[in-house]
């Protein structure tokens, strides 16, 4: 038990000390930041314009949150197929520790990072656009967290299966824009065509995301709890799925020798 | 006949260019995303959208501003590749050695590159006729056809400007990245730049995008007008990115060699 907590914990910090070199202050201030406010402001005016002020709040809360799809999804993902290329992957699968420990943990820097993104994006700019925040707001960032950790279990999936197929861009970039499409970030899921509303609903942020507009809001707070559930079932079914590609993947790779043969 | 062997050396050189980024795009499938990919899941958001706040009337303005933006990833990812790709290959170093113009095979590239996000616009527009059932009346094809030319040559120069600063760094992807939402909200492709704070709007005016924007828009109702001012200041927006790019080219060029620095960027 004190073995796997201590590899847990060195991944977590071998992870936050990644992304410190990777996108050091002054690059997250100079890009990261920019990008990230633009991004929200975009969507907020194109929100103001379609439907005035309600439609401007739902689109910067959804925008801030879901901004941390980036980090928990595309930076994973291209993270393990870079550990793939590099050859550290199949040193860690050739450890004898249970490889599946270290790789639940590899992403708490990239977590932190979005839940930081998404923090500066609805506690920065919703009061600079004039949209005040009830006290219960404050209560948003434990499921800040939560959301990065499901987000976290979609991207576990999708970087097992691009341990196989090269095409861990595309797919990242496609699946973030498939949330921001179907998980009800500028629009509630109900706007989408029946059929497509079940998709919206399976996807990570998806409850989370009415959780925390009913936090902000202040509105429909008896729901908090059975969205919270339910992101966390969501979540947890993602991270299931996620270590067991992992572990298949791990398994056959090494029985075949074919860990790092990608299609 | 000097003249004429002259231009068939530039012309060479740049159809090599084409050929190598054609080559490279088919290749690698993150293109795909920015010349496919993206446009469709921007234009399902932005459908949805609109459809969902009841302004159905601008749906329009939402498929043509949904395709600008995915000719403008499309175009600046690429063309933003082609030297981080060179630079990876340690191909850059020789290509700048050679007595070739690298600003004619970069042009080449650029071409190739923005020629491919056309491609963006037609799944637009095709997706937005037949799968989303969007009705779009284009009153004078011939002026929308003109203004999609003047949009490719213009990003076609624009981009070969911006991989000639690139060839000073190697955070090109990052820097892109970050320019890509300032530029669709300064350009109002989405909505119109009224939305803006008052300071924001002179700067509209200063992206290629807008006018773009407004030239695709007027061409669809009609206005011959407003596509004519477009396109006029879209070829004057070209002339200023072309000398643009000549002078970085040759003065970042004269300086890595007199430095020995272009691999230490």
């Amino acid at each position: 038990m004190y073995t796997s907590l201590s590899i847990i914990a060195t991944s977590i910090r071998s992870g936050i000390k990644d992304v410190r070199v990777a996108i050091p202050f002054r690059l997250f201030i100079s890009t990261t930041l920019p990008r990230l406010l633009t991004q929200i402001l975009f969507f907020a005016l194109l929100g103001q314009f379609l439907g005035g002020k309600s439609f401007l709040l739902y689109a910067v809360v959804g925008n801030a949150v879901a901004s941390m799809a980036g980090p928990a999804i595309a930076a994973i993902t291209q993270d393990f197929s870079r550990a793939l290329r590099s050859g550290t992957l199949a040193l860690l699968v050739a450890t004898p520790t249970n490889a599946l420990l270290p790789i639940s943990a590899w992403g708490t820097g990239q977590l932190l990072m979005g839940v930081i993104q998404s923090f500066i994006g609805l506690f920065l700019l919703a009061p600079l656009l004039g949209i005040h925040l009830e006290p219960s707001a404050l209560l948003v960032i434990p499921l800040l967290l939560l959301s990065a950790l499901s987000l976290y279990g979609l991207g576990l999936v999708l970087a097992a299966i691009s341990l196989r197929i090269r095409a861990s861009v595309l797919a990242s970039n496609g699946l973030i824009f498939l949330i921001y499409t179907l998980a009800g970030v500028n629009y509630p899921i109900v706007a989408l065509p029946v059929l497509v509303q079940y998709i919206g609903y399976s996807l990570p942020l998806s409850h989370a995301l009415l959780a925390i507009r009913a936090l902000i809001t202040g509105n429909d707070m008896s729901h908090v709890p059975l969205y919270l559930l339910q992101e966390c079932g969501i979540g947890l079914c993602y991270w299931l799925a996620g270590l067991a590609l992992f572990h298949w993947q791990i398994r056959s790779g090494r029985r075949q020798g074919t860990l790092d043969f990608q299609f | 006949m000097k003249s004429f062997r002259q231009l068939s050396l530039f012309l060479n050189v740049m159809w090599a260019g084409f050929i190598a980024q054609v080559k490279e795009i088919v290749r690698y499938n993150s293109y795909i995303f920015s010349a496919l990919l993206f446009p469709f899941l921007n234009l399902s958001l932005m459908v949805f959208y609109f459809r969902y706040s009841g302004q159905e009337q601008f749906l329009s303005f939402a498929v043509v501003g949904s395709g600008l933006m995915g000719i403008w990833l499309a175009a600046t990812f690429i063309t933003v590749y082609i030297l981080q790709i060179e630079r990876w290959a340690a191909t850059l170093e020789l290509l700048i050695a050679t007595p070739s113009s690298l600003q004619l095979w970069i042009l080449g590239r650029s071409a190739a590159s923005t020629l491919l996000s056309l491609v963006s616009l037609a799944i637009t527009l095709m997706s937005a006729r037949f799968l989303f059932g969007v009705q779009l009346v284009i009153q004078e094809p011939m002026l929308f056809l003109s203004m999609v030319l003047g949009v490719t040559i213009t990003l076609i120069l624009l981009g070969t400007l911006i991989s000639s600063l690139f060839v000073l760094t190697r955070s090109a992807e990052v820097i892109v990245n970050a320019l890509l939402y300032p530029v669709y909200l300064l350009s109002g492709v989405v909505f119109p730049i009224v939305v803006l704070p008052g300071w924001l709007q002179p700067f509209s005016l200063l992206m290629p995008l807008y006018w773009a924007s407004l030239g695709l828009q007027a061409a669809m109702a009609g206005g011959w007008e407003t596509v004519g001012e477009s396109l006029l200041i879209l070829s004057i927006m070209s002339a200023i990115f072309a000398w643009a790019a000549t002078w970085c080219f040759r003065t970042i060029e004269q300086r890595v060699r007199k430095d020995a620095s272009l691999a230490l960027a």
